[in-house]
């Protein structure tokens, strides 16, 4: 793997197409929010600061330091060791679910008729030839996929415009507080939350690169992202947009024209299909770097592909079907990843603050 | 899923003369442990047969047990 260090604009351009992700779970908050779901990425945002706040100061506390080895400088080696584990475990579901979501969504939508499992494998084959190739190629190559991904969208969003209804969104913020809490906790947690996973690359980032401004600038980007393919799909389905299970590829195709695969589809079908795969090589690797720390292993090669064949086979299992995935991640998911999202980031930080503030007499503020 | 099996048995029998040459135990119980919990749950797929999902039973234990889950609101 190359040793050349991320810079700003690399990293950032990372951050966003994991985030560009999301597309495969709008329909989370839109079956809750409706036609509202467009103003939830921005409530989302604002329970997300706190775990921005987390990265911003964890950032300026440990410069180029990645999650994993803040835990160790933090909670110490055992402590840390089993921080990291804690976070490993989050990050396998992550991986597992998002690639349960991809897995169903190339099965149900993109190649009918193959069975789940054998797109489940080729998904992770594809994982698996990236991260050997090198996440950090991989990582250097998304700046251009992602302006790719955002031209493709604006086309498709533009294509979209006569045939939507301004009206769809009226009227708005007149439900219940507990709807737009609710779908807010889904918004921050699940599609935010997993935002973090960026953290774990702080240590392959050069020394310019501030931790804290960069996960901002991604998770505004995210926002407006988010907003613009809510809003697209509201105006476009109005109220069905509640009871859709892809939203915005139903959008799409309310767009196309005549023709059973039309052309904005097979785009639009091509952004979700790359975003999604990125967000699941992006989850596979950070699980796979918190087990290199947990075992203290000197490189993760060998654990590629286990990992992966793991990740394949316990994707059949991690719930009963993907319609649970769904269930669950309106329901409960919500629940665990506030855990790792906002419990162990906070009390990463209050342990960091104090064990400065405790050395701050005989190392003059440094940790 | 035969075929899927030992696709995937060849592929980590492939990671091999690199684990041998290395001789890290660490590096050796870490592959072993991932690769046993894969065969697990393939095995049970081939076999048509439930297998034990952490994620299944914490979601169904915070539900039914702890009762934390938007659900319960309707």
């Amino acid at each position: 793997m190359s040793e050349k260090k991320l810079t700003k604009w690399q990293f950032i351009s990372i951050g966003v197409f994991f985030m560009m992700g999301t597309i495969l779970h709008t329909s989370f908050v839109s079956a809750i929010a409706g036609r509202d779901a467009w103003l939830i990425p921005i409530m989302g945002f604002v329970m997300f600061l706190p775990t921005l706040i987390f990265c911003w100061r964890i950032g300026n506390m440990f410069p180029n330091t990645g999650l994993y080895e803040i835990n160790e400088l933090v909670f110490g080696n055992i402590g840390g060791r089993i921080v990291t584990f804690l976070y490993f475990l989050f990050f396998l579901n992550v991986a597992t679910l998002n690639h349960v979501e991809m897995s169903a969504f190339s099965a149900t939508y993109l190649l009918r008729g193959t069975p789940i499992v054998v797109c489940g494998i080729m998904i992770v084959m594809a994982a698996v030839y990236a991260i050997k190739k090198g996440i950090i190629t991989v990582g250097r190559a998304s700046g251009a996929l992602v302006i790719l991904m955002l031209v493709l969208n604006a086309i498709s969003f533009i294509q979209a415009i006569p045939q939507m209804d301004i009206d769809f969104t009226a009227p708005a913020m007149v439900q219940s507080p507990g709807v737009y809490a609710r779908s807010s906790h889904i918004s921050s947690t699940i599609m935010y939350g997993e935002g973090l996973a960026l953290m774990v690359f702080a240590g392959r980032t050069g020394k310019k690169v501030n931790m804290g401004k960069s996960m901002l600038i991604i998770m505004l980007i995210a926002m407006v992202y988010m907003i613009q393919i809510h809003l697209r799909e509201v105006l476009l389905l109005g109220p069905l947009v509640q009871f859709t299970r892809l939203p915005s590829l139903e959008a799409a195709r309310m767009t196309g024209k005549s023709d059973t695969v039309s052309r904005t589809e097979s785009i639009y079908s091509l952004i979700m299909l790359l975003c999604s795969l990125f967000r699941v090589l992006i989850s596979f690797f950070v699980s796979l770097s918190a087990l290199r720390k947990v075992f203290r292993l000197k490189t993760y090669q060998a654990l590629v592909v286990p990992m992966a064949a793991f990740i394949a086979a316990y994707s059949l299992y991690a719930l009963e079907s993907p319609e649970d995935s769904y269930f669950y991640a309106v329901n409960t998911t919500p629940f665990i990843w506030a855990l790792f999202t906002f419990v162990l980031p906070m009390f990463t930080l209050v342990i960091a603050v104090i064990k400065r503030k405790a050395k701050l007499p005989d190392r003059g503020g440094a940790v | 899923m035969i075929f899927v099996i030992a696709g995937f048995a060849a592929l980590t029998a492939y990671e091999l003369p690199g684990l041998i040459k290395r001789r890290d135990a660490k590096e050796i119980a870490a592959v072993t442990l991932i690769t046993a919990a894969a065969l697990y749950y393939f095995v049970c797929y081939a076999l048509s047969v439930n297998a034990w999902s952490p994620m299944d039973r914490l979601v169904h234990w915070l539900e039914s047990g702890l009762g934390l889950s938007y659900s319960r609101f309707g």
